[in-house]
């Protein structure tokens, strides 16, 4: 018995030797797979951030994140079933490195002695010693084709990186303005001169707030995470007008049916909140607060008198005309507002509306005769106006001031 | 028994079984596996039962088998009429020089190191039992003497396929008593023409014996012994044994097992499974046995041993595919 424990304790330690030392090339072999997906992945997801849409974005990155889960969960199996356990490793080793069983047997036996055949096998396995060695067994620690999958992985990343500047995309006529921080304005020369006469004041949405389009928590995230991607490959200018311009590309939401109302139209748009210009304010100031925006705050219901009650602040009529403005121009003119929150650190855009950016052209003017003034079908809120409603000025920079007293200029 | 020692054992055994073989290979054309099949039953301590058609060279083989041991031959047709006492000899009496008389006992033919029970299904239960007694007991018992057999003794019984008539089929629990089945197939047409000439010749080939006949027996039985010490771990016996296990129609079986087996295999079966084994071992030159070794001999040990039913024929089931299921099964709870 002793004689069998001692052929046996130089077998034992050099099993555990082969164990760790596998075990810590697996554990390896899965962390650079792991990398390696996560660079491909990553690369893929850089790459739908800059040259898509944020649905689409949405889309892709969900399918990404479960491609990365499949992949860890796969990487993670195949290192489980890999992984040399305690019980198992002798009969794994010796059907990796080919013993014949020798290295299996004479671990199993353990102390039993019932042959006579035994010293020789225990001879065979002390001499089989060195084809099992650990280094020879597993001669590096890092294998060689996860180490290039993931320097592939981060090839993949770091030239979806560099390609970023080409994916910028081209300027648009959308105009931003912060609130926060104006002088970042980044207004392309070109579009200054191309803003139409009129025109509403659309505020973009922050890229914290919820989507308009996909309030869901996934789109809430998918957007958050195109926006910083933009905001770190593109600076955070070219990040703040990419996502208005895939915004403005998307599709508007159909108007809801409006009800026939004299002293007020439905601003309804699906529950956004809705802001207006309004066309008899503060259009001189010299700090550029040339828009007074009014807001309800909230997103009233289609065709409820409420509601129609609460966003009437411009006082439009039936037929489309502003009360407070005259007959000449419908303040939906240029297609309806969209929406609006009114936050202290959102930033802001004046938009030229879809319309302008869609056909490339101004909204034509009013043609015909101007239609008679409606009869007020409630006096009696004309003599009491009710309590004053505080709304946010949104601060223009100096140097567009020209600019926004000249989009809400009305005509005479 | 020192390394040196055990491995210059295996050697011998190897180099022995490569000579025996290749000395009835010399006679017999064709049939390799099956002659490796007999060796290994041989050297495993057990029986073997030959199914083939007539004509095919099993006598030969037998006999070629028995003079390249240098062991004894001996021949028994067996056929309706055959008695026990045909088998296993009888007392005679016989008058001695002083005029007494007294019974003798005259060994039958069962009394030889190799027996060839040729056509073993046509003789009478009685008559197959009396030899299969011999072959479990390695004795023979005559009128309240018991005679022990010459050791190493080794049966060969073949089986005619065809014309099963007026025939007796062996009960399984005979059949349990050979380790191997071995199936003898018709020989291809290089073969055919290899036997067609090496026998029509006026010296045809004969086996050269391989062990010295004064020490062959002894010489078989030390290669006997050396199988046995084989070193087998508890986890190839756990396989061996799930195997049996596995052709019975128990829960743990495959679906198919438990659909068209009646009865599976006894534990005499897994015995031949793992000496089986070991001979395998021993001849790939290790002195341990893996479960390599014992799928090997899978088919050969068991399938004989099952007992099929109406619904296996009904499908044209084969006891092999009933094997290959209990191989698989066990394969998956080793891991």
């Amino acid at each position: 018995m002793p004689g069998s424990t001692s052929s046996l304790q130089p077998i034992l330690r050099q099993l555990r030797r082969v164990r760790r030392r596998w075990n810590t090339r697996e554990l390896a072999r899965a962390a650079l797979s792991l990398a390696a997906a996560s660079g491909i992945i990553g690369a893929l997801l850089v790459l739908a951030a800059l040259a898509t849409a944020p649905r689409r974005f949405a889309a892709a990155a969900a399918l990404l994140a479960v491609a990365w889960a499949a992949s860890a969960v796969t990487i993670g199996l195949a290192t489980r079933r890999r992984w040399l356990r305690r019980r198992t490793a002798h009969r794994q080793v010796d059907r990796h490195a080919r013993l014949g069983g020798r290295l299996a047997t004479i671990v199993d036996l353990g102390t039993r002695e019932d042959s006579a055949l035994r010293p020789l096998l225990a001879a065979e396995s002390a001499a089989i010693l060195p084809l099992w060695d650990a280094e020879r067994l597993v001669p590096r620690r890092a294998p060689a084709g996860a180490l290039a999958a993931a320097a592939a992985g981060a090839g993949a990343l770091l030239a979806a990186v560099a390609l970023a500047p080409t994916l910028l995309p081209p300027p648009g006529p959308t105009i931003l303005v912060r609130d926060a921080d104006a002088s970042r304005l980044p207004m392309r020369p070109g579009s200054r001169t191309a803003l139409p006469r009129g025109g509403a004041v659309a505020e973009m949405k922050s890229p914290s707030a919820p989507d308009e389009a996909d309030d869901s928590l996934l789109g809430g995230i998918a957007d958050a995470l195109q926006y910083r991607l933009h905001r770190e490959l593109w600076g955070e200018a070219e990040a703040v007008r990419a996502q208005e311009m895939a915004r403005a590309e998307e599709p508007a939401p159909e108007p809801a049916p409006e009800p026939p109302r004299a002293d007020a139209r439905s601003r309804d748009e699906g529950g956004e909140s809705t802001g207006r210009v309004e066309p008899g304010g503060e259009t001189g100031e010299p700090e550029g607060e040339g828009a007074e925006v009014a807001s309800n705050g909230g997103a009233p219901d289609a065709g409820s008198p409420d509601a129609a009650g609460e966003t009437r602040s411009g006082g439009g009529t039936a037929d489309g005309a502003a009360r407070g403005a005259g007959t000449a121009t419908s303040p939906d003119l240029y297609g309806a507002p969209t929406g609006v929150i009114h936050r202290a650190a959102a930033p802001f855009t004046l938009g030229l509306t879809a319309k302008v950016h869609v056909t490339g052209g101004g909204p034509r003017p009013p043609t015909g005769d101007t239609p008679l003034q409606m009869p007020d079908a409630n006096p009696a809120l004309a003599e009491n106006p009710g309590e004053a409603i505080a709304v946010p000025h949104a601060p223009v920079p100096p140097e567009f001031a020209a600019v926004v007293r000249r989009l809400f200029e009305r005509e005479p | 028994m020192t390394p040196e020692v055990g491995a210059a054992a295996i050697r011998d055994f190897r180099d022995t079984f490569a000579a025996v073989r290749s000395e009835v290979g010399r006679v017999v054309i064709g049939h390799q596996p099956a002659i490796e099949a007999i060796l290994t039953a041989f050297f495993a301590g057990g029986h073997v039962l030959i199914e083939g058609v007539p004509g095919i060279g099993k006598t030969l083989m037998v006999r070629s088998l028995a003079d390249a041991l240098s062991l004894s031959f001996s021949r028994l047709q067996f056929t309706v009429d055959l008695m026990p006492a045909d088998v296993t000899g009888t007392r005679v009496i016989e008058e001695g020089g002083d005029g007494r008389r007294s019974f003798v006992f005259v060994p039958g033919p069962v009394f030889a190191h190799v027996l060839l029970a040729d056509e073993i299904n046509r003789a009478t239960p009685k008559t197959q039992s009396a030899l299969l007694e011999a072959m479990a007991e390695q004795q023979v018992t005559v009128a309240g003497t018991t005679h022990p057999l010459p050791a190493p003794f080794f049966v060969l019984a073949t089986l005619n396929p065809i014309e099963m008539e007026g025939t007796y089929q062996l009960p399984e629990a005979q059949l349990d008593r050979f380790v191997f089945k071995v199936r003898l197939a018709y020989p291809s047409q290089a073969e055919l023409e290899r036997i067609l000439a090496s026998t029509t010749v006026a010296d045809p080939p004969t086996t050269a014996p391989v062990l010295e006949p004064a020490t062959a027996a002894s010489r078989a039985l030390e290669l006997r012994r050396l199988v046995r010490e084989v070193v087998v771990t508890p986890q190839v016996e756990r396989y061996a044994a799930t195997i049996v296990l596995l052709t019975a129609p128990t829960e743990a079986a495959d679906d198919l097992v438990r659909r068209w087996v009646a009865h599976g295999a006894s534990p005499r079966g897994g015995q031949a499974l793992l000496l089986g084994a070991k001979v395998r071992a021993l001849l790939d030159g290790r002195p341990h046995v893996t479960p390599d070794d014992v799928d090997a001999v899978a088919h050969a040990s068991l399938a004989h041993r099952l007992v099929l039913r109406f619904a296996a024929e009904a499908d044209g089931a084969d006891p092999h595919r009933v094997i290959d299921a209990a191989l698989a099964g066990a394969r998956r709870s080793r891991g």
